[in-house]
């Protein structure tokens, strides 16, 4: 399999932040803005500031005056591009929408070239809602409609992709198509995007939420460019992108069809079987042996982190089983991950496939993001490492000795495996290894709501 | 739970003709049959045992048939059946041909990334989401207990 050419512009020049305020992503979706007007349409009448902000709004360009003109300014990719000028009049939004919808065509055309995935189109239908009833059975509901993406979307999935690959094709030899929801998939939950193990045609499929992208940056590099009090790093359209993808690298590599179990083991969840919900599920390791489970006992409750036996019963805080988690000693997401024999890199670890494809976006975002999981969670980067090398051999090929023929760098890029390029990873981390014994601030992490559904 | 919220119901009664968990799967009945009966049927001993925090799961046929015993337990507690790694008259390979085999079914989980869960009393199946039409819904594993 051909490795996409990589894009010289999307390649990292600086090390992107270290901030890393999180926050409740609830919060972003309520008070998302989407790009403020220009300065000098301040004069504008009311209706026409409506009228560009609405065309912001919908294109997620800038419209900029300039001289005579507006022009059109997508920031992606760590700078702000022109894509599109025309005449300087509120009258020529129109044609600039449509010449915009010419510019995502092209654009998914490119990407469909080099990566053979695909794209929504506006109207499109994607499955039926489903509603959850009282007695918490389920139900379908009314059509969901598609849209088509933004650039700005297009821009951030294609920096993921680069990083992704090949994990972007799916098991049964399609490739991921990306949905653009115009109604939340799970009725009146808010939730960023899922991957689908088959959409309406039985494929692959990323589904992004209503409201996931409005107004958040394209990729890692534009967020050292953005308003740092909403938006810190992994939180950009290439993260979210970068974190369903993995969900697809998980599908492609069996974890449906019995490799889970081995594979969580090896970064700190222990599989049991669930007598009350009849299905063999998965416990989080404590340091001491203890376990750990996220859940609740009751679809309209809310779940909670509780400690547990070995059947996953809650216990309460004398340690005896306490018979339904509202009345078990709950936990917070801070104290689990400290008491966790393998630490979660981030907020969001209910399961293992969540904590592992945290893991593998961190691992395939940037060198900073890399190093941040080799230093907080060596053991997760290990297990992140090992499945993303089986997968490129298995993409990609192998040499002689059995070892993938292409590695990832610690950029997050693939190069091919010689004696330089493992001299350079292995430099990288044995340099981020020895900077874990000096003391590192690490921000805390606030709780992150309504995150990735997966 | 909420006041006034029903109990999930998977013993509802309309489930009830069909199938049921003494039917077992070729003579396989959870919390009846033992490993040995597995190996018998199977002709085969397992592939590979996997230590689970409070049991053990066996798998046959290359993981097409995996068996949870729980500590202390003499008989199998679960069997779940992979259709595509399974001779296609082992076990039904879409909702549709699970309908017609066992009966109605509920859907209790849309929430996974692998498919829709939908269960009956003693049946749990994981099936594709996407396609609305139950012949085109694949089975990618059915689980039998005693519920």
């Amino acid at each position: 399999m051909e490795i996409g050419r990589q894009n010289e512009s999307t390649k990292v020049e600086t090390p992107v932040s270290s901030a890393d305020t999180d926050r409740f992503r609830s919060e972003i979706l309520s008070d998302a803005e989407p790009l403020a007007i220009h300065k000098d349409f301040a004069q504008e009448s009311a209706a026409v500031q409506r009228q560009i902000a609405d065309f912001q709004k919908e294109h997620a360009v800038q419209v900029v005056p300039s001289g005579k003109y507006y022009d059109y300014v997508l920031s992606a990719g760590g700078k702000d591009q022109v894509v599109l000028t025309t005449d300087g009049k509120p009258d020529s939004l129109d044609a600039a929408a449509k010449k915009l919808e010419q510019l995502v065509i092209e654009k998914q055309s490119a990407l469909t070239k080099i990566f053979s995935v695909t794209f929504s189109a506006k109207g499109e239908n994607v499955e039926k809602q489903w509603i959850q009833k009282p007695d918490c059975t389920w139900e379908r509901g009314p059509m969901i409609k598609a849209r088509s993406p933004q650039l700005v979307e297009l821009a951030g999935i294609e920096a993921a992709l680069y990083r992704a690959q090949p994990s972007q094709n799916n098991s049964d030899g399609t490739q991921t198509k990306f949905y653009f929801l115009e109604d939340n998939y799970h009725k009146n939950e808010r939730i960023l995007a899922f991957y689908v193990h088959s959409d309406k045609n039985g494929h692959g499929a990323v589904y992004y939420e209503p409201g996931a992208n409005l107004g958040v940056p394209a990729t890692e590099k534009d967020i050292e460019r953005s308003d740092q009090t909403k938006f810190s790093n992994n939180e950009s359209i290439e993260a979210l992108t970068l974190h369903e993808l993995s969900h697809s690298h998980q599908d492609r590599m069996g974890w449906d069809s019995g490799k889970m179990a081995g594979i969580a083991k090896e970064f700190g969840w222990s599989s049991f079987y669930d007598k009350t919900e009849n299905e063999t599920k998965y416990l989080l390791r404590g340091k001491k042996g203890e376990f750990y489970r996220y859940g609740s006992d009751h679809c309209k409750d809310k779940e909670a982190w509780v400690c547990c036996d070995k059947d996953g019963k809650p216990l309460d805080a004398s340690g005896k089983v306490a018979g339904s988690f509202k009345t078990a000693k709950q936990f917070t997401y801070d104290q689990v991950r400290d008491l966790a024999e393998v630490r979660p890199l981030t907020w969001y670890f209910p399961n293992p496939k969540e904590m592992f494809a945290e893991g593998m976006m961190f691992y395939r975002s940037n060198e900073e993001r890399r190093a941040q999981l080799l230093r907080e969670s060596p053991t997760l980067y290990a297990a992140v490492k090992k499945q993303d090398n089986i997968e490129s051999a298995e993409a990609f090929g192998k040499l002689a000795d059995g070892s993938p023929k292409y590695i990832r760098n610690s950029e997050g890029r693939w190069s091919e495996s010689t004696s330089a390029s493992r001299k350079e990873l292995a430099d990288f981390e044995n340099k981020v290894k020895a900077e874990k014994q000096k003391t590192s601030f690490v921000p805390p992490l606030r709780r992150r709501q309504f995150a990735y559904a997966g | 739970m909420p006041d006034n919220v029903p109990e999930l119901q998977i013993t509802d009664q309309s489930l009830e003709p069909g199938w049921h968990w003494q039917d077992g799967w070729n003579g396989l009945i959870p919390s009846m049959s033992s490993l040995a009966d597995v190996c018998a049927l199977l002709q085969e001993e397992p592939g590979s045992a996997e230590e689970l925090a409070n049991g053990t799961a066996y798998s046959f046929l290359a993981g097409g048939v995996v068996v949870v015993v729980l500590s202390g337990d003499q008989f199998i507690t679960a069997l779940t059946l992979r259709p595509h790694k399974l001779p296609s008259d082992m076990v039904p390979a879409t909702m549709a041909d699970a309908n017609k085999a066992f009966g109605k079914f509920m859907i209790t989980d849309v929430k996974r990334r692998e498919g829709t869960i939908h269960q009956r009393p003693g049946m749990k199946v994981c099936a594709q989401a996407g396609p609305e039409q139950a012949e085109l819904q694949k089975i990618l594993w059915l689980e039998i207990f005693r519920p």
